[in-house]
């Protein structure tokens, strides 16, 4: 599956770039206050903006490794067919879940068109995407994941 | 219709969705009900992590994990070996020491159980400690970092209230160095009835060269507190200041970093901060509908009714706290149970750094509080034993914690000192 290593390379690159991308404007922030003089106005804005970028192309990668917490109170170590249709469950909830919400974020990218983000100047759609790249991303690997337990229970 | 939400919620939990989403999902089904736009999902999340303190998060993250693969832990472990070792019981001395010192980068509990129980706990197996109670001391000692700055539940306390995060960082001082003091005490007792080892006394020139190999990361924490506190730069930019700090020292002088870890590193915390920040967005959107159906307000004034002594809503407070604290992970705690409650105390005229301060101690003390206290489960499973026994061993450090948690109910000057003092 070349596709999904690229859609993984993809939001990796997207995760390294955007988090550099927020460090560098925050020393600038710094950078400019004790040297300059001088703070410009768009680093606060720019750093959100990455950083949410950085989250959205993160939270995929994340949802893939597991990274989320839950609570494991009743968890038990076995393969029972019990915890097979509970992972299946909590599949479709985050299926259901992130794709009702990327699919209202589009009504926000609409919104966003004709908005300017107050001292970037740039149309709001840009900042709102990463809301999509966050859903799809988390749908994507959890499509991936029920398809693959729906193939072991099969089997 | 309230109650429609919280079972789902509850339901969710039980059923082992992430807490993230069995947030979100309830959130959906009660909008479904109330027909209310689904917009406003996409909406608030974004309002949620649209916060300029919250980016402070990833940068301490960041930091703490760089400074740990720049081998940053053996050093801090070997520091407060050369200094507390040679006292009966020194490497028990030597965990709650190391641990007070990474709690000023890592800010978390779980990342210093997993961190110094994998070095501490085999090594105090090795000299003979009990097994159990170096589980226990490991997971006890690791709670003092959420406390001691940079704290990130403190970050988040500050992000629902509005609160300054370098007033909240200052306020959990006092209390983390209590906490800690405490654990030295209980920990100095059972060495003595037990009859721990202790090691040889290192000579003064050993401890000159183990402080100048931990001098870089005992900078770091300078870095964070004063630049915090001094007013040189906001807490956001003290994080990531921090992280040029902690890339420079692993890079050039403990040259344990490349590239390849480098990018390792920063994958790995940003996964962690996304698994957070959607947690912070549902959270927001809770927040939302519970403001929305007037809930803190409905809340604040049942307790208010039933009774307005500050005293009595402090005890129900801090019994409901640590009852969810037991079940459920610190932050997604907070972000629920904080603003809630934050009503509810200041109504009482409890000053909100000072309530801040009791809510995080009290969830924290649900890490080291069995069924579900996950400092038990990190350092059970490193340490190869049951959570029952660390649970049993553990007790008199959760005594601890729960008399420290008493006096800076009774006392709010332990929290509020440190930031009227230094902060204006």
């Amino acid at each position: 599956m070349k596709w999904l290593k690229t859609i993984g390379w993809v939001l990796k690159c997207g995760t390294f770039v955007s988090s550099f991308g927020f460090i560098i404007t925050v020393s600038i922030q710094v950078f400019s206050r004790y040297i300059l003089e001088n703070v410009p106005v768009w680093t606060e804005e720019a750093s959100r903006i990455l950083f949410i970028y950085s989250i959205a192309f993160a939270s995929g990668l994340a949802f893939k490794e597991n990274y989320f917490v839950k609570l494991d109170l009743f968890y038990k170590k076995n393969s029972s067919q019990f915890e097979i249709n509970l992972n299946i469950l909590s599949l479709l909830v985050s299926l259901s879940l992130f794709g009702i919400m990327s699919f209202y974020s589009i009504n926000i990218l609409k919104m966003g068109l004709n908005e300017l983000s107050p001292s970037l100047q740039i149309p709001m759609v840009i900042p709102f995407f990463s809301l999509l790249i966050m859903g799809l991303s988390i749908c994507l690997y959890a499509f991936i994941k029920l398809v693959k337990i729906l193939k072991i229970n099969n089997k | 219709m309230i109650f429609i939400l919280l079972i789902i919620f509850v339901l969710g939990l039980i059923l082992r969705f992430p807490i993230a989403f069995s947030l979100g999902i309830s959130c959906l089904i009660y909008l479904l009900i109330k027909d209310t736009p689904l917009t406003v999902i996409p909406l608030k999340m974004y309002a949620g992590i649209d916060v300029f303190v919250l980016l402070s998060i990833p940068g301490f993250i960041l930091a703490g994990n760089l400074m740990n693969q720049g081998g940053l832990t053996d050093k801090i472990i070997r520091f407060c070996n050369h200094l507390i070792g040679h006292v009966r019981g020194g490497l028990a001395f030597v965990n709650i020491g190391a641990s007070m010192l990474f709690a000023g980068i890592s800010g978390t509990a779980i990342s210093d159980t997993a961190s110094l129980g994998s070095v501490l706990i085999p090594a105090m197996k090795r000299e003979g400690y009990d097994r159990d109670f170096s589980c226990a001391i490991t997971a006890a000692s690791s709670t003092v970092g959420p406390l001691i700055p940079p704290s990130l539940p403190m970050i988040i306390a500050a992000t629902l209230s509005g609160l300054s995060v370098g007033k909240l960082f200052l306020a959990g001082a006092i209390p983390g160095l209590l906490l800690g003091t405490g654990l030295f005490l209980v920990a100095y007792v059972v060495a003595q009835r037990r009859k721990y080892p202790k090691n040889e006394k290192s000579s003064l020139r050993q401890r000159i060269i183990s402080l100048g190999e931990t001098f870089w990361a005992l900078g770091l924490i300078i870095v964070i507190l004063f630049g915090i506190i001094g007013g040189v730069f906001t807490p956001t930019e003290a994080s990531i200041v921090a992280v040029l700090y902690a890339l420079a020292v692993g890079y050039f002088i403990y040259k344990k970093l490349n590239l390849n870890n480098i990018l390792i590193v920063f994958l790995d915390s940003m996964k962690t901060t996304a698994s957070l920040m959607i947690l912070v967005g549902f959270a927001n959107l809770f927040g939302y509908i519970l403001i929305t159906e007037q809930i803190p307000q409905t809340l604040s004034n049942e307790i208010l009714s039933f009774t307005n002594n500050k005293y009595v809503v402090l005890l129900l407070i801090n019994l409901l706290l640590i009852a969810v604290g037991t079940f459920m992970e610190t932050i997604a705690a907070l972000l629920i149970m904080f603003p809630i409650l934050l009503k509810v105390a200041v109504a009482v005229e409890i000053a909100p750094i000072h309530f801040a301060v009791i809510c995080v101690l009290n969830l924290i003390i649900g890490l080291t509080t069995p069924p579900v206290g996950v400092c038990l489960f990190v350092a059970s499973s490193i340490g190869k034993t049951s959570i029952g026994k660390v649970s049993r061993a553990g007790l008199p450090f959760l005594g601890v914690s729960v008399l420290v948690l008493i006096l800076i109910s009774l006392f709010p000057e332990l929290s509020l000192f440190l930031p009227h003092l230094m902060m204006k």
